[in-house]
């Protein structure tokens, strides 16, 4: 079979792993991977927490080095943005204006942070935080920064709000439109665990409310909301959310929805385009809806399976949605269905704060909540493949041990 | 390595089936393993981040950190499951008149 070219754009989590699952699958195509900033592939978790707070180094979060995907034979075009995909020639576009063939091409575009279109927003000290380049030049403003506000009380905008009390000392204001915390994403008891958690660490709310401009001599000075307060500020931070870097999709005529339309396999409405990560809204078995998911998981795991479509090896992405967040020094993690018709059980540890929340569906435990607990999320996701025979009262009790509860062998059908 | 540094940690049957405890050796957490019948040590500490591998899951002879995920080899501390991607340090472990030892580098 004659070498197939794989052309992958988005240097990001989703494109390395799809680049590195390619190589394992086929050890003789070419493979380019196209990304518009210039780091080497790297994770994101971290900037909002480990990176940011100084726990970790930035270089830590590189997925790979550049020689050590050139050892691979995976060709990298970094800094470099495509304008444009040619469908009917199979081909990219660069912005300098070279062309790529592609047998082919897997879009793993990502997001971009949305921003807050009122005046000021372009004043120094302003951010949002996407990139390991925002999140630098982010730590560097906090250095100096006795007053922090942050807009949007969703997992970017609590993770920057904790880790610049930890590290910085800042004095925290956190503005959101909804009426609490996480409104978007998260059960009730989520919800409450965390905001009691930065209450109790010095972070303020004002709930309701939102920006209306910012001011200050082209530094930012003041923050004047909706509700007409003002707030001293001397830096800001914007987490209302990302939004799917569709553009190139939607030029080149693919299906999109909130997000490149995938099935489970990663492929797209044109044949031989694949799109992968958290720009798509993509199908995964275990949750039967199309979904779009800001999550490692999917940048890790869809990817892979994109990448295996693309070499002849079709397999359905079937996988228990698994999220987590850092916060304060504590861990909280939600995994499968959590929505607020399921019976809860809730288990609570002894001593530090430790508790977890069972979500049952008919008796069977369907998905979990976990502060500081994370082995049980661990449990729940077998108990979701294998069954466990429990009741709610011993989920509610701690002394009782889950594994031993799990079913030994999965049913088979 | 010389048949020295062996500290000893806990007493046999300390430790259920599949389960992990956390001690100390030389000052420094380690996690202990007991897995069908063989006990294992290793760091205690995941090389990702700064999370407790004594209260992972275990599954065979690998454990599962609580915080990310990420899995390493029991027997080789080997990581071979993102995020984590640094292996961990194992220690010898032995069991002498059932009193559980682990070795440390001096």
């Amino acid at each position: 079979m004659a070498q197939c070219n794989y052309v992958i754009v988005g240097g990001g989590q989703a494109g390395c792993r799809a680049a590195l699952a390619l190589r394992d699958a086929d050890r003789n195509g070419k493979i380019v991977l196209i990304g518009a900033e210039s780091h080497p592939p790297y994770e994101r978790p971290a900037l909002s927490k480990g990176v940011l707070k100084g726990s970790a180094l930035p270089q830590s979060v590189i997925i790979r080095q550049l020689d050590q995907l050139a050892e691979m034979a995976i060709e990298t075009h970094l800094g470099q943005a495509v304008e444009q995909i040619d469908v009917a020639s199979s081909e990219v576009v660069l912005d300098d204006s070279r062309r790529l063939k592609f047998d082919r091409l897997l879009l793993a575009t990502g997001s971009r942070a949305r921003s807050l279109s009122v005046p000021g927003v372009n004043l120094l000290n302003i951010h949002s935080l996407r990139t390991l380049d925002d999140c630098l030049a982010l730590s560097e403003s906090l250095q100096s920064c006795q007053k922090l506000v942050v807009v949007g009380a969703g997992f970017i905008g609590l993770e920057v709000a904790a880790s610049a009390r930890e590290r910085f000392g800042c004095q925290v204001t956190v503005v959101e439109a909804g009426s609490g915390v996480l409104q978007r994403a998260a059960p009730d008891e989520l919800r409450s665990a965390v905001q009691t958690l930065h209450k109790s660490n010095g972070v303020h709310f004002l709930f309701n409310d939102g920006v209306s401009r910012f001011e200050g001599d082209s530094k930012l000075e003041h923050v004047i909301l909706a509700s007409g307060r003002v707030l001293k500020a001397d830096c800001v931070v914007i987490g209302i959310g990302v939004i799917p870097e569709t553009r190139l999709a939607e030029r080149a005529g693919l299906e999109v929805d909130d997000g490149i339309v995938v099935d489970e396999f990663g492929e797209t409405s044109q044949p031989n385009i694949f799109a992968a990560g958290e720009v798509t809204r993509h199908k995964n078995l275990f949750l039967g809806a199309p979904t779009r998911r800001e999550s490692w998981q999917v940048a890790q795991n869809q990817s892979t399976i994109a990448a295996h479509a693309m070499s002849g090896l079709r397999k359905a992405y079937n996988e228990i949605p698994w999220f987590w967040t850092d916060q304060f020094g504590h861990n909280f993690q939600l995994i499968g269905e959590t929505g607020p018709t399921l019976q809860r059980v809730t288990r609570i540890y002894d001593g530090a704060l430790k508790s977890t929340t069972f979500f049952l569906d008919k008796q069977a435990v369907a998905g979990a909540q976990s502060v500081n607990s994370g082995k049980d999320i661990r449990l729940v996701r077998e108990a979701i493949r294998r069954g466990m025979n429990i009741t709610p009262e011993q989920l509610a009790d701690p002394t009782v041990n889950l594994k031993s509860h799990l079913v030994r062998d999965p049913v088979l059908w | 390595m010389a048949d020295e540094n062996w500290e000893e940690v806990a007493k046999v049957g300390d430790i259920d089936d599949e389960e992990a405890i956390r001690v100390e050796v030389d000052g420094k957490p380690v996690a202990l393993y007991f897995v069908e019948g063989t006990y294992y040590a290793t760091d205690d500490i995941c090389t990702h981040e700064h999370a407790s591998l004594s209260e992972g899951y275990i599954d065979g002879t690998t454990v599962e950190c609580p915080l990310h995920q990420g899995v390493f080899c029991l027997k080789t501390g080997k990581a071979l499951q993102a995020p984590v991607e640094k292996d961990v340090a194992v220690l010898p472990v032995k069991v002498v008149d059932s009193k559980i030892y682990i070795q440390y580098l001096s």
